[in-house]
């Protein structure tokens, strides 16, 4: 089982969302999140002063899904995500050791 | 009657079978209790069997507790313990909590008086089984000895409760609590227990009107049922309605979707109803009983105005909206006897036409003061702002089920204008710039109606038209019901586009910064994004949302104030031009397709191009879209001779280094480019137009022009052509440059703009100066977005907005890149 982190543009949630409904993955958990790689924020000149806003709100989202449906996943994250402009952010893959179903105690695959 | 046929009993109330009521239950359980009791007679002998609480008032939720008294006439009167085991046990047994005492009389009344929780559950005491004189005369000492003199103290402590119940439920308006929360049971309860201390010695305690005993029994009676649906739905003793399980209970009670509304809503809407109408009438009692508590001998005060009859001066409707003034200038809030008299005069206020223009001006003058909020929430809940403005009533109570909005759509647009009216110049939010607008009539009176149209799908343009007709039915003049329409229409867009557009794109803001045309309706409505945020709830404000907030707001600013639509007229412009070429569409060209170009088109491009271009250009670019290509291009040239100049226009898709291929192409047939205008539109769409020279032999132009042609497609094709340019610089020229070279002028500059990084270039002309330019910039794979090419006498200047990976060019590497650029060019004519 992988544990897949996205993070990117808020107002490409919705889009992503659809992809990953799309291929069959049903469940998903969104983070509102603030932070900066090479993508800078903006710039404020404000009350007589200019300053550099480095942090840049953006979107985690997090789903857990069997090893088959890997390659699939990130295929159409990339193509949902994908702008081609600084930002779009990245996608982290790891390895879960083991998922249970708490309502009914199921673990491995079949709690996904 | 037996346990079994108790737990059974039980199975079926739990089990919702055939609609089983508290009242049902409690009976079943009065019927084994005094099975029991019969059965050991000896056992119980003159011991009194009381019930408590619920229980004592003949309610028994499906997971409530079952408070159970065993007085006993003196101690050692009977074997506790065998009677313990003969009452209680079975009912542990069975899973029932079982609330228990066994005390004496004396003992019970001593707990009491020292304890007014125990007081309160006797005033609820209710013989199961036992001689009824003993019980009587146990009321009789409880109501002598303790209810009696300890009146007054009795009365502030239910307050007390009430207030600190109210205070800390009132972070959890999502999920109410039908039992401790505002408006619960708790509340009824009090004020049954109010009654029941009869503050008033001459007449009985009857506090409710007939007409409100009846609403109030209705709203009981919708809370009883909701609270035995949720422990029914629960499986437990669960009094909180959360999030999750409102559907459920709101299929449970039988509501069903009707118009545009789900089952959910109008539960929610009916319980709020139900909730703050009791919430509102334990707070009238507890103060009516405060009231008597705190002037002892006096005659109930506030149940008459000794010498004003307030009936008289509540005939003039502009009396009431100082009544309401005054309250809250004071503090003090609206009286029972103020609230009767005033409801009473609303069946002729809704006959009567036009008192609302008449007292318009004032609450205008109210709406627009610091005491704002206030009033408001008074009028609201006194029922009069439905009065003043009947389109209120349909919203009032509209519940958005979703986790966000903690409050009825009512109480959330006044809820707005509070937050307006305490938004400080410290605010974090931009205190400073918007803290003057926080009083400005438009944004008050837009706070107050933005969710006006709820009721109906697309609530902001609805909004906007009710705003409208409201506003001038109320007198206002033309412009501020303009503008509080403009604001209720828009008042999403803020936040829409902060986090569902790409705010790193220049259209996105230059659209935005077009629908909204000024900067004092950017504050405006920025201000009135934050306020309906904090008004919603936290979810909806918070600081992830604010730094994309933020970075909107500066963005459209800086658009507006210094951008190419800085100047107002330029706004209005955009929107005629679009009219105008509607109005000119051509006949083969469909009214979606023809929206669908127009819709892509950057508001630089619509404004810089005429329209008479732009038709030409739609027409080129269907062609384009025609033939099929991807990879290639559409060329038309037009010789000016007036201007001894061609017109060349280029429709292609954007690519990298698409502008190098043609200036490559251009330099290689000795066509110079005196000037150009480039653009792409929002789809990719690339649409150029460049003013070239004349073509050495002017006979064969246009074999020239169809060389210059086949050049760029095999550019296009192969690129590896590309680096072999031809530059012939004239001696003459080399000669002046080598006496100033500061007729080269390079400049990137990364402020100028939010989205790109501006190069300007200013050089003397030559051909093949653009193919090198746009040639190195292509190879550091520097990406073009639009340029502006000007040629005056000999010298080019040209201006380029260019981005590196979608971004501006970082600051740290723009003074090599200058100088790179600057020694490129120099070596041209050295």
């Amino acid at each position: 089982m992988k544990r897949v982190e996205i993070i990117t543009r808020p107002y490409k949630l919705d889009e992503i969302k659809e992809a990953l409904t799309g291929i069959g993955i049903q469940g998903m958990t969104v983070t509102e999140v603030k932070g900066f790689g090479r993508q800078r924020g903006h710039k404020e000149v404000y009350r007589g002063a200019e300053y550099q806003v480095d942090f840049v709100s953006k979107v985690k989202i997090e789903i857990v899904i069997d090893d088959d449906l890997l390659d699939q996943a990130l295929d159409a994250i990339q193509q949902a995500a994908k702008t081609g402009k600084i930002g779009d952010g990245k996608i982290f893959v790891s390895t879960i050791d083991n998922a249970i179903r708490i309502r009914t105690g199921e673990s491995g695959a079949s709690a996904l | 009657m037996n346990i079994e046929l108790l737990r059974q009993a039980r199975d079926r109330y739990h089990a919702g079978e055939g609609d089983l009521s508290p009242a049902w239950f409690s009976g079943q359980m009065d019927l084994w209790i005094e099975q029991i009791c019969e059965k050991d007679r000896p056992l119980f002998g003159s011991s009194l069997v009381v019930a408590l609480g619920g229980y004592g008032r003949g309610e028994l939720y499906p997971h409530s507790d079952i408070d159970l008294l065993v007085c006993l006439p003196e101690a050692g009167s009977t074997d506790t313990q065998a009677l313990a085991e003969a009452l209680f046990h079975p009912l542990w047994d069975s899973g029932f909590d079982v609330g228990h005492g066994v005390r004496t009389v004396a003992e019970t009344l001593e707990l009491a008086a020292s304890d007014f929780e125990v007081l309160c559950s006797l005033l609820d005491a209710r013989l199961l089984f036992g001689p009824q004189a003993e019980f009587d005369a146990f009321r009789s000492a409880v109501r002598e000895r303790l209810l009696t003199p300890g009146r007054d103290e009795l009365v502030r402590w239910l307050n007390g409760r009430h207030e600190e119940r109210h205070r800390r439920q009132g972070e959890r308006l999502l999920a109410p609590n039908l039992k401790d929360g505002r408006g619960g049971q708790r509340d009824l309860q009090t004020m049954r227990w109010l009654e029941l201390t009869e503050p008033f010695p001459d007449k009985r305690g009857d506090f409710l009107q007939l007409s409100e005993r009846t609403a109030l029994a209705a709203s009981a009676e919708l809370l009883a049922r909701a609270r035995v649906a949720l422990h029914r739905a629960s499986g437990r003793k669960n009094d909180i309605l959360h999030l999750e399980m409102q559907p459920d209970l709101a299929r449970r009670l039988g509501y069903g979707a009707a118009q545009e509304r789900g089952a959910v809503e109008l539960f929610l809407s009916d319980l709020h109803k139900a909730m703050t109408e009791i919430a509102l009438f334990c707070r009238l009692c507890l103060n009516h009983a405060l009231a008597a508590a705190n002037v002892p001998g006096r005659d109930g005060g506030g149940l008459t105005e000794v010498g004003l009859d307030f009936s008289v001066l509540v005939a003039d409707p502009a009396n009431i909206l100082e009544l309401f003034r005054h309250s809250a200038q004071t503090g003090v809030p609206i009286g029972w006897q103020t609230r009767r008299i005033i409801q009473a005069r609303f069946p002729s206020l809704d006959t009567d036409t036009g008192w609302q223009r008449a007292v318009a001006p004032r609450f205008a003058d109210i709406l627009c003061g610091p005491l704002a909020p206030h009033v408001l929430g008074q009028m609201l809940e006194v029922g009069f702002l439905n009065r003043f403005l009947p389109e209120f009533t349909d919203v009032e109570h509209l519940v958005q089920f979703d986790a966000y909005h903690l409050l009825p759509v009512g109480p959330h647009m006044v809820e707005t204008v509070r937050q307006l009216a305490f938004f400080e110049f410290g605010n974090e939010f931009l205190g400073d710039v918007l803290f003057p607008l926080r009083d400005v009539p438009c944004l008050r009176w837009a706070a107050l109606l933005h969710d006006i149209g709820k009721a109906e799908a697309d609530h902001a343009v609805r909004g906007a038209e009710m705003s409208r007709r409201i506003l001038e039915r109320l007198g206002y003049d033309d412009e501020l019901c303009r503008e509080c329409a403009f604001l209720i229409e828009y008042h999403l867009l803020l936040v829409h586009t902060a986090t569902r557009r790409d705010l790193g794109e220049e259209s996105v803001i230059h659209g935005l910064a077009a629908t909204l045309g000024t900067v004092a309706r950017l504050d405006a409505l920025t201000l009135l994004t934050w306020a309906d945020s904090i008004a919603t709830g936290p979810k909806a404000w918070n600081p992830w949302v604010e730094n994309l907030l933020r970075e909107t707001y500066f963005k459209t600013r800086k658009v507006l104030d210094h951008g190419f639509l800085a100047d107002e007229n330029k706004v209005h412009r955009l929107s005629r031009l679009r009219d105008s070429l509607r109005s000119s569409r051509p006949d083969h060209c469909s009214v979606q397709e023809f929206e669908a170009f127009l819709a892509v088109m950057p508001p630089r491009y619509l404004m810089q191009t005429s329209p008479r271009r732009i038709l030409e250009h739609v027409d080129l670019v269907r062609s384009f879209a025609s033939q099929g290509g991807t990879d290639g291009f559409h060329l038309v040239w037009e010789h000016r001779p007036k201007n001894g100049c061609f017109r060349v226009t280029l429709i292609s898709r954007d690519r990298p280094g698409l502008f190098a291929r043609v200036c490559a192409a251009l330099a290689r047939h000795a066509l110079s480019v005196l000037g150009a205008e480039l653009c792409v539109w929002d789809d990719r769409t690339v649409v150029d137009v460049f003013w070239v020279t004349e073509p050495l032999d002017l006979l064969y132009a246009d074999d020239t022009m169809a060389m210059f042609r086949s050049s760029l497609a095999r550019l296009m094709a192969d690129e590896s052509g590309l680096d072999r340019l031809p530059v012939q610089v004239a001696p003459r020229l080399k000669k002046v440059f080598a006496l100033d070279e500061d007729l080269v002028q390079v400049h990137l500059d990364n402020e100028a703009s939010d989205f790109h990084t501006v190069l300007s270039l200013q050089a003397p002309d030559v051909p093949g100066l653009l193919a090198t330019v746009s040639l190195c910039l292509y190879r550091l794979g520097i990406d073009l977005v639009f340029a502006k090419i000007a040629t005056q006498k000999d010298k080019a200047m040209d201006i380029f907005h260019v981005r590196m990976g979608g971004e501006k060019i970082p600051e740290s590497e723009l003074p090599e890149l200058q100088n790179s650029l600057r020694f490129l060019v120099c070596s041209l004519y050295a």
